[in-house]
């Protein structure tokens, strides 16, 4: 077990005007395990991956990563586990505009004072294909491009979970399937755990499983999943009385 | 709209404003502290007429008294009277301490009766303690004397030390000096009758007054230029953040004038706001310069800070300038074409333009070339044309000045230092108007300082070479030295040499030579001259430098004939000579053969070895007299060298306005910045970049900006400076590495507070919100 989510609950606001992004949600995220995180908007579902990754407190329950307890974590020692045991991937505006390509997935071991382990910096960046591009500024690059240098650059650190945020969100389906390859390959070969949150079915077929949310709870579970029956269980959630 | 537009974005206007009301103060204030101090010296003019000059006799008092129309001509007795205070140092400015015959009531005790009475006004009374009765010290022509305080009169209304004498002792001090004229006579009708030395006085110090307002003016133009460049820069970059807005204004159908119109319109509301708060903020700075450094050190002149004058500059600068600066940006905010509306992502940033670089650089040369051309009409020219250049190439040196430190960077602060020198080169244009601001106040500062250092280091070089004596004794400034002090200084047991420095011309008709009076029996042991021709006793005669000798045409054996101070004399050359630099002297006399009424500027002593100190003690004891100043050689030396530092300090004082709204400008750079980059901020935060980095990071790159605009204007007015000092030929070359550095530390220190407040919002920003904030 790589990562967990304990009875995690999260509510914004207080009072009259509090909103009940996750209420008591468990899970339990295996190593080499690539999830896929699905639900309506407002399901709770980003909420749940800010809350593993570091990046956002609960208000309830416990989240652990490699069993750490986030919520013990000072911001200092959550912003070095996040450079150091997370690796992120946005669905845009994932790398610096000063920065080129190279530097760009380096950042992370830049920021912890690290020299790249260039065998595997090189495996990584030969995975995603950018080996003749890292002098180039991310302008320079397509979106497709700039999309894997940001799984590149979450993966350069060998982190214990790689989180995506809707990674294919704005790439055209061919991009978006090379990215979707991507991450499916780093699980299987580099036994890397990786969590996606995503709202497209077909995303959500290159994942090992699905987890579906719903107002914040967990609702099913579906493992080996395909585009179709992933479909055909996001079509319940359109039914007027679960639906937004 | 334009309203609102401002008063929803009120902070990113709080700098640019506070810029603007600093430059409107300033101006503000310059004018009415000039025209106050212009008030004073008015009303410190006599009421009626005085005549001054040489020839002030009782037989033209008479002749005056008998003109048409005057009631009493009466002879007056004025001069120069210090006050030895309780500390045992001179009391008040000793420019405005003054003597004279006693005319007129007092208000308390009586009118001197003799020699050893004095009167002193009521303000001094009250500074120093001292009142009726009390024996005081009183120097007049370098004699120090006790005399017994018999009356207060009323002080001058422009203050100072005022001291009266029983006309007979004021006449034995001071001559008669002039004649004050009484009635209404028609002046034109007196001046046929006044001989040619004498004159009626005018007001000759009302010019200082203008001279004052126009020098403060031009420092105000600087803090206001600095201020323009904040201004620009503010609408530049509101322009930029708010192009989708402006796209969509003019996608709906508005013209390009309607959008300008209304960027014009913020900048508008902007100056009328800084010229409400600048103005009063003038009037306050020009009621603290007129309470502090009032005009003589009586009460001051009340301002009257609502003529015409003032109020239409202040609003004109306030206004004027606030949308001459939002000018081009507003034009260029115009120019969005309506499809950005429609664009995602940031405008991109624009580079340096290649006409601007050329341009600037064709300046710059030219400039340099007028610079070192030698003629000193042709640096007035040079300057700005360099310093215009330069600041059009700015961008171009920012680009590449950070490339450069990029690397170092880098290795000092890892990849901290990657991200705040590519920061500041994304927009070389933003960075460079920021640091141009700065550049302005430092290259003026840079170009005053070169001249300066280089002249007090000549003069210090001087003193250590000009001669050998171990001790010198100097009237301080107002004051002058009484004939008897080398005789005095000669008696005591401590000074093996003495000789007196006497000032002297020498009238030839057709020229004039400086000869300078000294003692002939020790002049050679006090000064290391060199005699090439004939023998060094000035008791036959005079001595000539080469140079005077070259001049004229005398040898040893020409004789000399002319008019010292009114007495003939003829005097053969006995030696001609060569000395340091730093004894400038064109000829050298017996002082015994001057009149009597010259006075030595200097005493130069020669101690017994290493006894310099102690000699100093001795003289200082034996004159009692605080107006002579004793110093040792190194004192001297010291004091040489730190002349012209109250002047640099004024003028750093004048420029600090000029540095704070460039520091501004950096702050509202800086803020605006981070705004902008939000998002990216907010990614660096999640891939882990801690708080503390994201500080570090926005604090280099405002030190970047800080020191690019430094270093080029230390450059710029540096090379300047070294142009002004080549014209001054003989002078010296001298860099001031260590001020130069302290302007480099300042600037530096500067650049960490400016970046203070941005950084903190930055870093105290959640993760997700930075993420989450829109482009």
């Amino acid at each position: 077990m790589v990562a967990e989510a304990v009875a995690l609950g999260k509510v914004y606001g207080d009072g009259e005007n509090a909103v009940v992004a996750l209420s008591g949600v468990s899970a339990v995220f295996r190593r080499g395990e690539f999830t896929a995180v699905m639900g309506p908007s407002g399901s709770g579902k980003s909420t749940l991956m800010h809350c593993l990754a570091g990046l956002d407190a609960p208000t309830s329950g416990t989240a652990r990563l490699g069993g750490t307890d986030l919520g013990a974590l000072s911001d200092d020692a959550l912003t070095a586990l996040r450079r150091e045991r997370v690796g992120f991937v946005f669905q845009s505006f994932n790398l610096l505009p000063t920065l080129t390509a190279w530097e760009n997935i380096t950042l992370p071991l830049a920021l912890a004072g690290r020299r790249p382990d260039s065998a595997w910096t090189e495996q990584v960046i030969a995975a995603v294909g950018l080996g003749d591009r890292l002098d180039h500024r991310p302008a320079q690059l397509s979106g497709g491009q700039q999309q894997r240098g940001a799984c590149a650059r979450a993966l350069v650190t060998r982190p214990e979970i790689v989180v995506a945020d809707e990674p294919t969100g704005n790439l055209d389906s061919r991009s978006g399937a090379r990215i979707l390859e991507l991450l499916r390959r780093c699980a299987r070969e580099w036994e890397q755990t990786v969590l996606m949150v995503t709202h497209d079915p077909i995303a959500a077929g290159y994942a090992d499983r699905v987890l579906f949310l719903a107002d914040g709870a967990l609702v099913d579970e579906m493992p080996e999943p395909t585009p179709e029956r992933v479909l055909d269980r996001m079509r319940r959630f359109d039914s007027p009385a679960v639906g937004r | 709209m334009a309203v609102r537009a401002v008063v929803a974005q009120w902070s990113r206007f709080v700098l640019p404003l506070v810029g603007v009301v600093l430059g409107v103060a300033f101006v503000s204030g310059a004018l009415l502290y000039g025209a106050s101090v212009r008030a004073a010296l008015d009303r410190a003019q006599p009421s009626g007429i005085v005549i001054e000059g040489a020839a002030m006799t009782p037989a033209l008092a008479a002749r005056i008294a008998e003109a048409p129309g005057v009631q009493s001509a009466r002879l007056r007795s004025t001069g120069r009277a210090f006050l030895v205070g309780p500390d045992g140092g001179v009391v008040g400015p000793p420019e405005w301490a003054v003597g004279a015959d006693h005319v007129g009531d007092t208000v308390r005790g009586h009118a001197p009766g003799g020699p050893g009475e004095v009167v002193i006004d009521d303000q001094t009374a009250r500074r120093t303690g001292y009142d009726v009765g009390d024996v005081v010290r009183v120097i007049v022509g370098g004699v120090a004397r006790d005399a017994r305080v018999s009356g207060v009169v009323a002080a001058d209304p422009m203050g100072g030390t005022f001291m009266a004498f029983d006309p007979a002792t004021a006449h034995r001090l001071f001559g008669h000096t002039a004649i004050e004229v009484s009635g209404a006579p028609d002046t034109t009708a007196l001046v046929p009758l006044l001989p040619e030395d004498a004159y009626i006085a005018s007001n000759a110090a009302a010019g200082d007054g203008e001279k004052l307002t126009a020098i403060l003016l031009g420092f105000a133009a600087v803090a206001v230029f600095v201020a323009v460049f904040t201004v620009a820069n503010t609408f530049t970059m509101l322009a930029a953040a708010r192009a989708r807005e402006h796209a969509l204004l003019r996608a709906v159908g508005a013209a390009r004038r309607q959008v300008m119109r209304g960027v014009l319109a913020e900048a508008a509301l902007l100056g009328a706001v800084a010229t409400v708060l600048g103005h009063p903020l003038g009037i306050a700075a020009a009621w603290a310069l007129n309470g502090l450094f009032g005009v003589g050190d009586g009460p001051p002149v009340p301002l009257r800070p609502f003529t015409p004058v003032p109020v239409v500059a202040a609003v004109a600068v306030g206004l004027g300038v606030t949308v001459a600066a939002a000018y081009l940006p507003a034009r260029r905010a115009a120019a969005v074409p309506p499809i950005a509306a429609l664009r995602t992502g940031l405008p991109p940033t624009t580079a340096s333009s290649r006409t601007r670089t050329v341009g600037g650089a064709a300046a710059t040369v030219l400039g340099s070339a007028l610079l070192f051309s030698g003629s000193q009409d042709l640096v007035y020219l040079g300057a700005p044309l360099l310093f215009l250049g330069l600041v059009a190439m700015v961008p171009l040196l920012a680009t590449a000045l950070t490339a450069l430190v990029r690397g170092p960077l880098t290795r000092i602060a890892g990849v901290r230092g990657t991200l705040a020198a590519e920061n500041t080169r994304r927009n070389p244009r933003r960075t460079a108007a920021t640091a141009s601001a700065l550049m302005t106040g430092l290259a003026i500062c840079a170009a005053v300082t070169v001249p300066i250092a280089s002249v007090a280091a000549k003069a210090q070089r001087d003193a250590e070479t000009g001669d050998a004596a171990d001790v010198r004794i100097t009237p301080m400034d107002f004051a002058t030295a009484a004939a008897d002090l080398p005789a005095r200084v000669a008696g005591l047991p401590g000074a093996r040499a003495v000789t007196p420095i006497v000032p002297a011309v020498l009238d030839l008709g057709d020229d004039r030579v400086g000869v300078t009076g000294v003692d002939p029996t020790t002049i050679a042991r006090l000064v290391p001259i060199r005699v090439t021709d004939g023998t060094l006793d000035l008791r036959r005669g005079m001595a000539v430098s080469t140079e005077t000798a070259a001049d004229t045409g005398w040898r040893v054996g020409s004789v000399a004939s002319g008019d010292v101070a009114g007495a003939v004399v003829s005097l053969p050359v006995v030696a001609v000579y060569d000395a340091p630099d730093g004894f400038h002297h064109d000829a050298l006399v017996d002082a015994a053969v001057l009149p009597e009424d010259r006075t030595p500027t200097t005493v130069l002593v020669q101690a017994e070895p290493g006894q310099a100190d102690a000699l100093k003690r001795e003289i200082t004891a034996a004159l009692d007299n605080p107006t002579m100043l004793v110093r040792t050689r190194a004192e001297h030396r010291d004091a040489e060298g730190a002349r012209f530092d109250p002047f640099l300090n004024i003028l750093y004082a004048l420029l600090s306005i000029s540095v704070l709204i460039g520091a501004l400008g950096v702050v509202n750079t800086m803020t605006m910045s981070t705004i902008e980059r939000t998002r990216e901020i907010g990614l660096l935060r999640a891939i882990g970049l801690g708080r503390r980095d994201v500080v570090t990071v926005l604090r280099l790159e405002s030190v970047l900006i800080a020191l690019l605009g430094t270093l080029t204007g230390l450059v710029a007015g540096g090379v300047v400076g070294v142009a002004v000092v080549l014209t001054q030929g003989g002078l010296p070359v001298v860099i001031p590495w260590g001020r130069l550095a302290g302007f480099v530390a300042v600037t530096t220190v500067i650049g960490l507070l400016a970046a203070q407040w941005p950084a903190r919002r930055a870093a105290r920003t959640h993760v997700l919100t930075a993420i989450g904030a829109s482009e």
